[in-house]
């Protein structure tokens, strides 16, 4: 049954998917995919250095689809982009049974908002964030359906959450945010809530430290993998005076500024930084102008939210944030695919309501 | 990351939180509610202005070439939109009492600020 509407949304997206390149990352993934796989097979872990800035499991997927996919003619590139496609009509899936849960309808609407959303069609292409959102979705998908007391559940949910964190690292605080944001809003008692999101948090750090031969002791491997990726990570320096700046870093520009009147006025918090959300949303999918629309009849009626629309406004609201708080000065815009699946949830759930009143 | 941006994130989001729960306990509202309420006050205030964005004037490119005396009338104005309608909206879909939680969140900003620049001003004294 779930077969068409996946097959409907990979088609569509791999149709519409720019072969060769984009972006010049794309060259570097199924490069480091091949070369971790003859590293695992030789038991050189030192390659595990390049590219270490990202988790691996991505990468080895990417690797996967090459080997199982060049006998047919495709080239690397190829084989990337159908892998994105691929995890990305899987995340559609996962929305429609997220929402089923509560009303078919819902199931239905979330996919077709999410299946023939233009941010999510043109950024399918950003492997490892769309894999990674596919295991985040899955992890949140396994939390929204956990009863009281079900501590099987919250295991299932952190060991999904490490895979997801093994093909990007922004999962993590995006999943365990809108965990927490969850339990306080259902009012749960604080051992039990603290109990639950440290069996999340722990289960996916002991899946990420096991999967990713860099958290490995330096005795093993040789070298020492964390200090690799430190240095990797460092390398990220973008924005406007070329350094790492978040919306709360609004002291730099205060000493740039010296001892003249805008010193002070940096000294308030009006930095454009922190006041402009980094990811122009609006500005290419429709997904964020029905959620808005949404928000704002939800508090035109004052009806209370509930159950899965309140749980989906805080999933949104947990990634919302978390790009806010961190992104670079210049974030890029593919980091809007993780915003979409909660926005198309909430909407579709809002488009329901409004309809069962209308029909009332 | 330069080490100095570090040290202010460092310092700046436990203050903001602490500030939160603070003023929350300060104005006897539970901490639960001041939580949530604060979160989707941010949510919704930063996404109504990103919605303005898409208006020519107000894109984000435009607002990135504006000369310093007009950065200092217009943030403060953007900042005010923000959060009066970050606070209306969330205030309203939580079934909140608006006026209490403007206080909340005004007590919380100005509780951050005076914790955290001195904080921030010391340590990057002390790194230099």
């Amino acid at each position: 049954m779930l077969i068409f509407p996946l097959l409907i949304r990979f088609f569509w997206a791999f149709s519409l998917a720019a072969v060769p390149f984009l972006t010049p990352d794309e060259f570097i993934y199924p490069f480091a995919g091949k070369l971790y796989v003859q590293g695992l097979a030789s038991g050189n872990f030192s390659v595990f250095k390049f590219n270490a800035e990202h988790p691996p499991l991505s990468k080895l997927i990417t690797a996967l689809f090459t080997f199982l996919l060049g006998p047919f003619g495709f080239s690397d590139i190829g084989a990337l982009r159908l892998q994105g496609c691929f995890f990305s009509a899987l995340t559609c899936l996962l929305v429609y049974l997220i929402g089923s849960r509560i009303d078919r309808r819902i199931g239905i609407l979330s996919w077709f908002l999410l299946s023939f959303d233009p941010v999510s069609i043109r950024f399918a292409l950003a492997s490892l964030d769309v894999t990674s959102l596919f295991f985040t979705s899955a992890s949140i998908h396994v939390v929204l359906r956990v009863y009281p007391n079900s501590r099987r559940l919250y295991l299932l949910s952190g060991l999904i959450l490490g895979l997801a964190t093994l093909c990007k690292y922004s999962a993590f605080p995006i999943v365990l945010g809108a965990l927490t944001l969850i339990l306080l809003a259902e009012r749960t008692p604080f051992r039990s809530a603290a109990l639950r999101i440290s069996l999340v948090a722990a289960f996916s750090l002991a899946l990420l430290v096991l999967g990713n031969p860099l958290f490995w002791p330096p005795q093993l491997i040789g070298f020492s993998g964390y200090g690799a990726f430190l240095e990797a990570s460092n390398k990220y320096y973008v924005g406007p005076w070329g350094t790492y700046l978040t919306p709360l870093d609004w002291v730099e520009p205060v000493l740039e500024a010296g001892n003249t009147p805008l010193a002070r006025f940096y000294l308030s918090m009006f930095g454009l930084g922190s006041l402009i959300y980094p990811l122009p949303i609006f500005q290419s999918s429709y997904l964020p102008w029905l959620f808005l629309v949404s928000l704002l009849q939800s508090a035109r009626r004052k009806g209370k939210l509930e159950g899965l629309k309140s749980k989906s406004l805080l999933w949104f609201s947990a990634a919302f944030l978390f790009f806010w708080l961190v992104a670079k000065s210049q974030a890029e815009p593919y980091y809007s695919v993780w915003l979409q699946p909660p926005l198309a949830i909430f909407s579709a759930n809002s488009i329901v309501d409004i309809w069962r009143k209308v029909k009332r | 990351m330069e080490e100095s941006e570090t040290i202010v994130s460092a310092i700046a989001l436990p203050a903001l939180l602490l500030s939160v729960l603070a003023a929350a306990r300060l104005m006897g509202i539970s901490k639960r509610t001041a939580s949530i309420f604060m979160t989707l006050n941010a949510t919704i205030g930063l996404a109504i202005f990103s919605a303005l964005t898409t208006i020519p004037q107000l894109s984000i490119q435009a607002l990135n070439t504006l000369n310093p005396e007009e950065v200092v009338v217009i943030m403060p104005l953007i900042f005010t939109f923000e959060l009066l309608s970050g606070t209306y909206f969330a205030s309203r879909i939580l079934e909140l009492d608006y006026l209490l939680f403007l206080k909340l969140t005004l007590a919380a900003l100005s509780l951050t600020l005076a914790i955290s620049v001195p904080l921030c001003l010391l340590a990057l004294l002390f790194k230099a």
